[in-house]
């Protein structure tokens, strides 16, 4: 009987009263509602805010500080800063990788599991009528938001800002060839979209870290650490397949776009290891939250 | 505000106290009761589960650098950069023009000329330059190196192009990054 009843209330939403009542299921609850909810609690949070802000502002503040300058030469592309602005861009990103995207990846992401812990707050949380794994997903998604949000900021402002204040000349690849303007530009955007595959990778280990360790200071600084930790171990000569496996690599896929023959095996590789990380500890982080004692801590 | 009663005391009415809760509750102090018994026991075989792993990936896999991929990449790369400098300085020139011969070799005759490493060094003549110029290459481990050429062939950190104007000199010091998975 019901069953005629829904589906008529969905085909004529305004018939009145009964009409209301399926419609409004879906925003009382379910993964929607902490969704909104989690948003919600994220557009209050300062720090957030400020991630964004710092995106959006320093590259061209560095750019500028560049500028007057003798290149930084001990860092890829940092001799070319003065001849071309997508040396400029390209230099941002080869820095961000080392501890800032790492950074970006932990600063939400890291407080966003043990946050609810340190206030206090996951009690009131799960009275809602919303599931663990909603609550879960909900700040699964919202984290990767804005980790990817802030690296689109932070690639769209370094370009800009290297396009405006130091030009769009041609560019100098990594195997001496000249790239020509538009092609350049081309190749930075890819390179720092590629980014995106370890940053979430990264944004997945500070979900982890701040699900296990349930401490906002260990959830937002442990990935910077563990970035760092992981650079310096790809950085060590001699450690082959570790160092494809480690999800820091993929910072540095973009290298081989710039070569000529153009080679993508380390991209193809850095999305792989990338997805596997994000999986194996998103499922780990889950499993955690999931089948811990909430209710009698 | 009512809307958060209603559901607070709905959740309460469908699984507060009963029987989920009793059921949740025991199955935590036996998850606990677990943990407690070996807390260290199986953070330790984690441990040494993930270290194994990394050993074994550390020790497999071939060679990302070898002479032949250094030597090659290096010709490429200056030849690209020399028609740059030439061109740039009035002299224009294409690549295949400046005909390249390096010989390279890491640490000496009694060290593998294979891996990463800051003693790398590349004997290389070109068209112009029958006397070999020393460039050293520190190659990192993501197979990308930078390599500084010597100062009385290629000039020095910048060079004066025809307008008259101070630029990079692209064969002073420069990046090259080579295909970690190519062959040889």
């Amino acid at each position: 009987m019901s069953a005629p009843l829904t589906s008529g209330a969905a085909q004529a939403p305004a018939t009145g009263v009964l009409a209301r009542a399926p419609r409004a299921v879906p925003t009382r609850g379910g993964f929607p509602a902490a969704l909104r909810a989690e948003a919600t609690k994220l557009t209050a949070q300062l720090r957030a805010k400020l991630l964004l802000a710092a995106c959006l502002v320093v590259p061209p503040v560095v750019v500028a500080g560049l500028a007057g300058q003798r290149p930084p030469s001990d860092t890829i592309y940092g001799r070319w800063v003065h001849e071309s602005g997508y040396a400029d861009s390209l230099l941002l990103l080869g820095f961000a990788a080392q501890w800032v995207l790492p950074l970006v990846a932990s600063l939400v992401a890291g407080d966003t599991f043990a946050g609810e812990e340190a206030h206090g707050t996951w009690k009131t949380l799960l009275t809602r009528s919303v599931s663990r794994s909603h609550v879960f997903w909900a700040k699964c998604v919202l984290s990767a938001v804005v980790s990817l949000l802030a690296l689109l900021l932070m690639a769209v402002s370094a370009t800009v800002a290297g396009m405006l204040l130091v030009g769009t000349q041609p560019l100098v690849g990594l195997s001496g060839q000249t790239v020509g303007s538009t092609a350049a530009l081309e190749l930075v955007a890819a390179s720092w979209a590629l980014a995106a595959a370890p940053l979430l990778a990264m944004t997945a280990i500070a979900l982890l870290l701040s699900a296990r360790v349930r401490n906002p200071a260990v959830g937002v600084v442990g990935p910077v650490v563990i970035g760092l930790l992981m650079t310096l171990l790809g950085a060590v000569g001699g450690t082959h397949l570790l160092r494809r496996a480690l999800p820091t690599t993929a910072f540095e896929s973009w290298h081989g776009l710039f070569a000529a023959p153009a080679f993508t095996g380390p991209v193809w590789q850095g999305l792989l290891t990338c997805a596997v990380w994000t999986v194996v500890c998103l499922l780990l982080a889950r499993v955690h939250l999931v089948r811990r004692d909430i209710t009698g801590g | 505000m009512t809307m958060i009663t209603k559901t607070a005391s709905r959740s309460t009415a469908a699984g507060g106290p009963g029987t989920g809760w009793v059921k949740r509750a025991d199955k935590a102090t036996r998850r606990r009761r677990w943990q407690g018994l070996r807390p260290s026991a199986g953070a330790a075989v984690t441990g040494v589960i993930v270290l194994a792993g990394a050993a074994v990936l550390s020790v497999s896999g071939g060679q990302d650098v070898t002479q032949v991929k250094v030597q090659d990449s290096l010709q490429t790369s200056f030849a690209n950069l020399w028609a740059l400098q030439q061109t740039e300085t009035g002299h224009p020139m294409r690549p295949t023009q400046v005909h390249p011969a390096a010989t390279c070799d890491k640490g000496g005759p009694d060290v593998p000329d294979v891996g990463p490493g800051g003693d790398w060094i590349c004997q290389m003549t070109w068209t112009g330059q029958t006397e070999p110029g020393k460039f050293e290459l520190n190659v990192h481990a993501n197979s990308c190196y930078t390599a500084s050429g010597p100062g009385s062939k290629v000039g020095s950190f910048t060079v004066t192009d025809t307008d008259g104007r101070e630029v990079t000199n692209p064969v002073y010091a420069f990046d090259v990054c080579m295909d970690a998975d190519a062959s040889a």
